[in-house]
């Protein structure tokens, strides 16, 4: 290890808003050559913003960056790149249809002037892919390349560009365990080689395996910074979430009573999309008066599964029963009318329309199936009384039901999604990712209300990649690997450690504590 | 059909087809790099009436066509500002630029071009040898210069997307342009160049009306062919090759239909049925080439992440 | 996942957050002043344009100007005429309208026209035996509506059921409805002079409201009839909510249980039926015959109406009388100044493109966004 040689890249008080998110605050950061830096905090820390800044994509509202002792200013991508900055996005920056060849090759143009010289260039990226241990066909088109392998061609694409330091974005989230280790490989041979590496990471283990040094980020500024074998598990999560590990709250006591089902599904299987997961053979159940929570490494089937079930796409194989009744396949409109409430994982997509008004928004599923309404004309009279009083209930600001949907803040907009999902009181509410980019403030509403669901007596099937929020409401979670569902249990009969193997584990355990 | 028929037939199909091809090949290379431009119409409009003016102010018809480049490229360069820079809707702009652009033209013709006084056409230059070939010979090679540097332009379209550097980052913009970005590709750059030269060809194939078909101009002369290059463009699959193949196919409909009319079997039918029929074909090519894959990212404007921040 | 928009495979799950970040960035509200000040720039930068044009082609731009006013309202007879047109370009813009606020392009509203003042020529003619009363000319409106709907519905039913792009289709339908007008034109109607069909009888006419004195009075009512409609029809019906959730957001509609492929077809039907009034009262009050090219580009200034009038049908006849104003106007240009009345349709559409580039209205179509 050369730690205490001229550092790589030196951040010296960086700080960067969003609007009213301040994503990072005068952020130190020092990295050095030879070795694997973590950079390591919750989502939303304001890891992936400090990144992008090193790579050129944003411009730091305040700070400095020295790249080998120099003073850079990198106005975009390219600038970070000719100073040997590379960055691995966590959604890969691929051309589908490209081979590896040609998307390790793209944007390097001055190396070979106008000709593309095809073969010359297929060759030297086959070579380098050999160098680093990569088994890869360099003139596949990347489409048919498995997630690691397309994560490969990202580090090619760096390292044939003679990048210095490869900033990886969450590597992890979308690999299995074995393909980790092989990733560490790799990532080890290129700190022999001289080269610099970041990984961006929420987990506590990779950390502990890989890293050389530590920077810990909370709410967008540095909360620790420590060399590797410095800090233990409990240290780094105390620094990380600025708490112990998640205090178990009082759940609700078990029932006596086995309460009724109100969701059951069995053998739902889906295929895997252009850019969709498959599912397999999915089977789970909600009882009334609980919350269910599933979760799993993103891309693990869990938004395939929740789509599924609020029938926006269709299963292959398998039934949804709503209180015994089959409502497979059924579309959105008259899973409402058999009650069930919908919050997708993507407001501005599925939930809301920004042009409309936030009566409109509220009564977006209602109208099209027939209530307010007489011989096909509104009656905006009957539809406002109804919507100014959800938005009163649900806090939502402004309070007005002609204000655009557009004009609201994000947490005033999930509000409303959330005041027309629950205003028929649905037997089962299927909340994906609820309060995901809320501000404290807002989330806690939302939650307080799916509490209160569950305490009527109603299901909720909660998707969640935070494991807090399911420890802090779900009474059960299912998490999901691969499609299939990997670990199923009371909440407190699990541990996050057993969680988490699930989530990243290839062998699927027994299922704990099922009752 | 006797041979003398089918040689004019030809003849006149691949002469017919040569406006179609420039102006398929242009926005070729504008809709490889992102961009719908279905400006692509009044360009021709403006590039024909340039032409017209060119060879009544006493140049020549090589003058002509040349001169229509650099228009073409500047009427490029305001859809560019409009599609590109300033983001707006691709198809609407596009709809109210021909709209301009048949004002600008029909006022230009009232005020210079009107009182169709020479009427005459770029002269045809056969191959030797070539165009000896029975049938092929006369239809194939003996055409105006304008149809073989097409055909030449069309290779050269090919190896420009496909083997050079440029056309990399073309076909990176056009299909996932974040990631051209991340790999230091200047989207906005690109997507301007392609509209630059593309309409510069879409420039020339309006001259090639005025130079090799009518000698003069008149009000919207062009008559929907730059929609019907757009339609080529998707039924040739986006490849150089097929569009040649989907232009001249076009043309010789085209030919065909006016042939049609002076034989005796067609008094029966109305002409209006004859002229028809290129339309009628546009809407039968573009419902068949649903399937072809436009570039992902084709009509939609692009924001560069670094402007986000 | 991939979804075909406007005949353009467009990724709606875009890899990366870049999307969403980009839909954040739309939320925020302009400031005030913005939309004002942006329309008076774009008026700006077209009368600057007509001014330069004007300079180059050697006529006095004040003078050109002061011409067209007096063209479209100097006179009893210039008034008359200019509500005319208004009347129709606002029934065109409707055409135009309703799709679009679907998300549907509509760009057809050329060939709905011909297809339209086709239909109900075929009636005088067959039915009526060239001209005839009230009936006749009543049951020549329907089949107007009718030609028209069917002419914007072979789009939509291409569009929806086979996933042609429209705006090609379209098009091209501009084209063939001329073709279909000639080809009338040309049969045993056909006028021994002009390249038209015979002139209906006296009295075949629209229904005669006394107003002003003049013939404009029926069609000008019938426009705003018609705009009043589409706004009842738009933001007070559930139908116009359906268009207006598919127009924001076509995923939100399938998640509110509306079919995109029923509403594509059913909105060029109704666009297509406003058209085919529009048709009528050129028919009826205007030409009295089958002319030749029928539609005459109001179909395309149509579309820019619609677009002046930022989508909203309210606003829609402010806008038809300010571009049939222009239109009018310009047939005073070559008199006073040498220039074609073309020149209108730069100033037209100069207008409206600077109005979408500065920001002034947006519009959003769903195969280009």
């Amino acid at each position: 290890m050369t730690g205490g040689a001229t550092p790589l890249v030196t951040m010296r008080g960086i700080s960067k808003s969003f609007g009213n998110l301040r994503a990072n605050r005068d952020v130190d950061l020092t990295l050095y050559r030879g070795e694997v830096h973590s950079l390591l905090g919750e989502n939303g820390a304001g890891k992936s913003t400090l990144m992008n800044i090193l790579f050129g994509m944003y411009r730091p509202d305040t700070g400095r960056i020295e790249v080998d002792g120099t003073p850079v200013s990198f106005g975009s991508p390219r600038d970070a790149l000719a100073r040997g900055i590379g960055m691995v996005h966590q959604h890969f920056m691929l051309v589908p249809d490209f081979t590896v060849a040609e998307n390790v090759a793209l944007g390097g143009e001055r190396r070979h002037r106008l000709g593309l010289r095809r073969t010359r260039v297929t060759a030297e990226v086959a070579e380098l892919a050999e160098r680093f241990g990569m088994h890869l066909d360099v003139r596949t088109p990347v489409r048919l390349l498995s997630v690691e392998q397309q994560q490969q061609v990202e580090i090619l694409k760096l390292l044939y560009r003679g990048a210095d330091l490869l900033i990886l974005d969450e590597p992890t989230a979308v690999l299995g365990p074995v393909e980790i280790e092989r990733l560490f490989v790799t990532l080890r041979r290129l700190c022999d080689a001289g080269r610099g590496v970041v990984i961006i990471t929420h987990k506590l283990t990779e950390v502990l395996s890989v890293a050389d040094r530590i920077t810990v980020l909370r709410q967008g500024a540095v909360a620790a910074t420590a060399r590797s074998g410095e800090l233990d598990r409990a240290g780094l999560a105390l620094a990380m979430l600025g708490r112990e590990l998640p205090a178990l709250p009082a759940r609700r006591p078990h029932p006596d009573a086995e309460p009724p089902t109100v969701l059951e599904v069995e053998g739902l299987s889906l295929p895997a999309g252009r850019s969709t997961k498959p599912l397999h053979d999915v089977r789970l159940r909600v009882s009334a008066g609980e919350i269910v929570g599933i979760t799993g490494v993103e891309g693990n089937g869990q938004t395939e599964l929740m789509r599924a079930l609020s029938g926006l796409v269709t299963p292959s194989s398998g039934t949804v029963r709503l209180r015994g009744r089959d409502v497979t396949g059924i579309s959105p409109r008259q899973l409402r009318a058999h009650g069930v409430g919908i919050v997708t994982d993507d407001r501005l997509r599925w939930d809301a329309v920004t042009e409309m008004s936030l009566e409109e928004n509220l009564a977006l599923v209602d109208v099209p199936a027939g209530r307010f309404s007489r011989f096909g004309l509104l009656r905006g009279g009957r539809m406002r009384v109804w919507a100014r009083r959800l938005l009163d209930d649900h806090d939502v600001s402004p309070p007005d039901p002609q204000a655009r949907m557009g004009a609201l803040s994000g947490g005033n907009q999930q509000k409303v999604v959330i005041a027309r999902e629950l205003a028929h009181g649905p037997d089962l509410l299927l909340a994906s990712h609820p309060v995901r980019g809320l501000d404290a403030g807002a989330a806690d509403f939302v939650f307080r209300r799916i509490v209160e669901l569950r305490d009527r007596g109603s299901g909720i099937l909660l998707n969640s990649a935070d494991l807090d929020e399911l420890w802090a409401v779900a009474d059960r979670v299912v998490v999901l690997n691969g499609g299939r569902v990997a670990l199923e249990g009371r909440t407190e009969d699990l541990t996050i450690d057993q969680v988490a193997e699930a989530m990243t584990g290839g062998d699927v355990p027994s299922a704990v504590g099922r009752d | 059909m006797s041979q003398a028929a089918l040689v004019t037939i030809l003849s006149t199909g691949v002469l017919l087809a040569v406006p179609v091809l420039w102006a398929a090949l242009g926005e070729l290379i504008v809709e490889k790099s992102g961009t719908l431009n279905l400006g692509v119409e009044g360009v021709m409009l403006i590039g024909a009436a340039t032409a017209a003016l060119v060879v009544k102010a006493g140049a020549g018809f090589a003058a002509a066509a040349l001169v229509s480049l650099p228009v073409g490229a500047l009427c490029g360069a305001v859809l560019a500002y409009l599609y590109v820079s300033r983001r707006t809707d691709q198809i609407v702009t596009g709809i109210l630029f021909n709209l301009v652009a048949l004002g600008l033209t029909t006022t230009l013709f009232a005020r210079y071009l009107n009182g169709v006084g020479e009427v005459s056409t770029a002269p045809r230059y056969a191959v030797p040898l070539l165009s000896r070939i029975p049938v092929v010979g006369p239809s194939l090679f003996t055409q105006t210069p304008l149809f073989y540097l097409s055909v030449a332009a069309a290779v050269l379209v090919l190896l420009a997307v496909h083997g050079t550097w440029f056309g990399l980052g073309l076909l990176s913009a056009g299909e996932q342009p974040r990631a051209a970005e991340t790999a230091g590709i200047d989207v906005i750059r690109v997507r301007w160049k392609a509209l630059l030269a593309g309409n510069a060809l879409a420039g020339l194939g309006g001259a090639c009306i005025v130079l090799t078909q009518s000698g003069a101009f008149l009000p919207n002369i062009t008559n929907g062919q730059g929609y019907i290059a757009l339609a080529v463009v998707v039924l040739g699959r986006f490849k150089p090759a097929y569009i040649v193949l989907g232009a001249v196919f076009f043309g010789i409909a085209n030919a065909f239909q006016f042939q049609l009319q002076s034989l005796p079997f067609a008094q029966g039918y109305p002409r209006q049925l004859w002229l028809a029929l290129p339309y009628i074909a546009t809407i039968v090519a573009v419902t068949l080439s649903r399937s072809a894959r436009y570039p992902a990212a084709v009509g939609r404007p692009y924001v560069p992440a670094t402007r986000r921040g | 996942m991939t979804e075909r928009a406007g005949g353009v495979a467009v990724q709606t799950a875009h890899a990366g957050s870049g999307g969403g970040e980009g839909n954040r960035r739309r939320l925020t509200p302009p400031p005030r002043l913005r939309r004002p000040l942006a329309f008076v720039a774009a008026l700006v930068i077209a009368l600057a344009v007509m001014a330069v044009l004007f300079a180059v082609l050697g006529a006095d731009p004040v003078k050109a100007l002061r011409a067209m006013a007096t063209g479209a309202f100097g006179t009893p007879y210039a008034l008359n005429q200019t509500l005319q047109v208004a009347s129709v370009l606002t029934m065109v813009a409707i055409a135009a309208l309703i799709p679009f606020r679907a998300g549907v392009m509509n760009v057809g509203g050329e060939g709905q026209l011909a297809a339209g003042a086709t239909a109900a020529t075929v009636v005088v003619f067959t039915v009526g035996g060239g001209g005839g009363g009230l009936g006749v000319v009543l049951l020549a409106v329907a089949a107007a509506m009718i030609g028209a709907a069917v002419w914007a519905g072979l789009t939509g039913v291409l569009r929806a059921a086979l996933g042609a792009n429209e705006v090609i289709v379209g098009l091209m339908l501009n084209f063939l409805g001329a073709l279909l007008a000639e080809w009338v034109i040309a049969g045993p109607w056909a006028d021994t002079l002009a390249p038209q069909t015979r002139a209906f009888d006296e009295g075949t006419d629209l229904p005669q409201i006394p107003l002003l004195g003049g013939e404009f009075a029926t069609a000008l009512l019938v426009a705003l009839a018609v705009s009043g409609l589409a706004w009842v029809l738009l933001d007070r019906s559930r139908f116009g909510f359906a268009v207006r959730v598919l127009g924001g957001n076509a995923d939100a509609g399938l998640r509110a249980g509306i079919s995109m492929r029923r509403m594509t077809v059913a909105v060029m039907l109704v666009g297509g039926a406003a058209a085919g009034l529009a048709a009528s009262v050129q028919v009826f009050t205007v030409n009295h015959a089958l002319i030749q090219n029928p539609a005459q580009g109001y179909g395309y200034t149509g579309i820019a109406v619609a677009l002046l009038a930022g989508l909203r049908p309210r606003l829609v006849p402010l806008a038809a009388v300010l571009f049939a104003a222009l239109t009018v106007g310009a047939n005073s240009l070559p008199a006073v100044t040498g220039v074609s009345t073309s020149a209108s349709l730069i100033v037209q559409g100069v207008f409206v493109i600077c109005l979408i580039a500065t920001g002034a209205i947006t519009v959003r179509s769903r195969g280009a966004s």
